[in-house]
């Protein structure tokens, strides 16, 4: 990870914490770099014993990009992000890009979550971390 | 008759490449923008699979895989390596931790591919670097093909699973 990354992981942990309290129902926020990098997470701990971050983003980064080449072997466009639905709940990814890096953001949502409102929230914290990325 | 074969190694060893150079097919790739420039100057790199095919004809085809070669992507290695007849190990022995590389990736691939099913591939390599290959190799107590070999190289590649099949065929002859 490059030093100005370094040095905004610490704000962004601080925001994706801020989110997670904020929207009822995220259960979890992880950003990583599109290589697989742990940048920062909230709520991705603690929860489940085998529940490790940076593992759960370097998967999220090849679940994405994977996701990325289907939809280009589908021919159904640009992709912005895949989902998973569960029996407990819910994940949603997007893809982020910058100047600087490519990013992907994963989120966790509860059960009593609808794809609506998981959808609206990803895009609350998309936008969110988009502007602290590039302030 | 499909054939299932995967390259494995390290980030930066031309497993993309290799499969790239080989298949007959436009292959899959699932590259993101690189953050390791300082360690292997590239911009890309792969983060989920590789995938191509070469048409064997009447007899079939071989399905080539590319693994992701960070050792943070281990948790697709056994989903990718799932029922291969054989793997390629490919290596650049320019890069300062080849030899390391070398025996972290005989350990962890060899619980998933029998190590019978193994062909060793050092590309920027020369003779002494086969013989330390050849003696890590004895060390472990293991014995599998090592060649030099361009992942560019269409000619070199196809050697390399000329070997990988005539060895299966071979243990399918002996069991």
């Amino acid at each position: 990870m490059s030093q100005q990354l370094v040095e905004q992981s610490e704000r962004l942990e601080v925001l994706l914490r801020s989110l997670s309290e904020e929207y009822e129902g995220l259960r979890f926020v992880v950003l990583a770099t599109s290589d697989g990098f742990l940048v920062a997470h909230a709520g991705a701990e603690g929860q489940s014993t085998d529940m490790d971050p940076n593992r759960i983003a370097t998967m999220a980064v090849s679940f994405t990009g994977l996701s990325y080449s289907l939809a280009s072997e589908c021919e159904i466009g640009e992709v912005k992000g895949a989902s998973v639905e569960s029996s407990e709940g819910l994940l949603l990814s997007r893809l982020l890009f910058t100047e600087e890096t490519d990013f992907v953001l994963l989120t966790g949502f509860k059960r009593s979550v609808n794809h609506g409102i998981a959808n609206w929230t990803l895009q609350k914290a998309y936008d969110a971390v988009f502007d602290c990325l590039n302030a | 008759m499909l054939l299932k074969v995967v390259f494995i190694g390290p980030m930066g060893s031309g497993k993309s490449t290799a499969i790239q150079t080989i298949s007959e097919i436009k292959p899959v790739k699932t590259e993101a923008r690189n953050t390791e420039r300082f360690k292997v100057d590239k911009p890309t790199t792969t983060v989920g699979m590789d995938f191509g095919e070469i048409n064997l004809g009447e007899h079939g085809k071989v399905a080539l895989y590319g693994v992701p070669g960070q050792r943070r992507f281990d948790f697709m290695w056994p989903i990718i390596t799932k029922g291969a007849m054989g793997a390629i190990l490919l290596l650049d022995c320019s890069q300062d931790s080849c030899w390391e590389d070398f025996k972290y990736f005989v350990d962890a691939f060899t619980k998933f591919v029998d190590p019978s099913s193994f062909v060793v591939a050092l590309n920027r390599a020369d003779e002494s670097d086969i013989d330390h290959c050849n003696q890590l190799l004895m060390d472990e107590g293991l014995t599998m093909p090592v060649f030099c070999s361009d992942p560019r190289s269409e000619q070199d590649l196809t050697i390399l699973l000329h070997v990988l099949i005539s060895n299966a065929e071979l243990r399918f002859l002996l069991d």
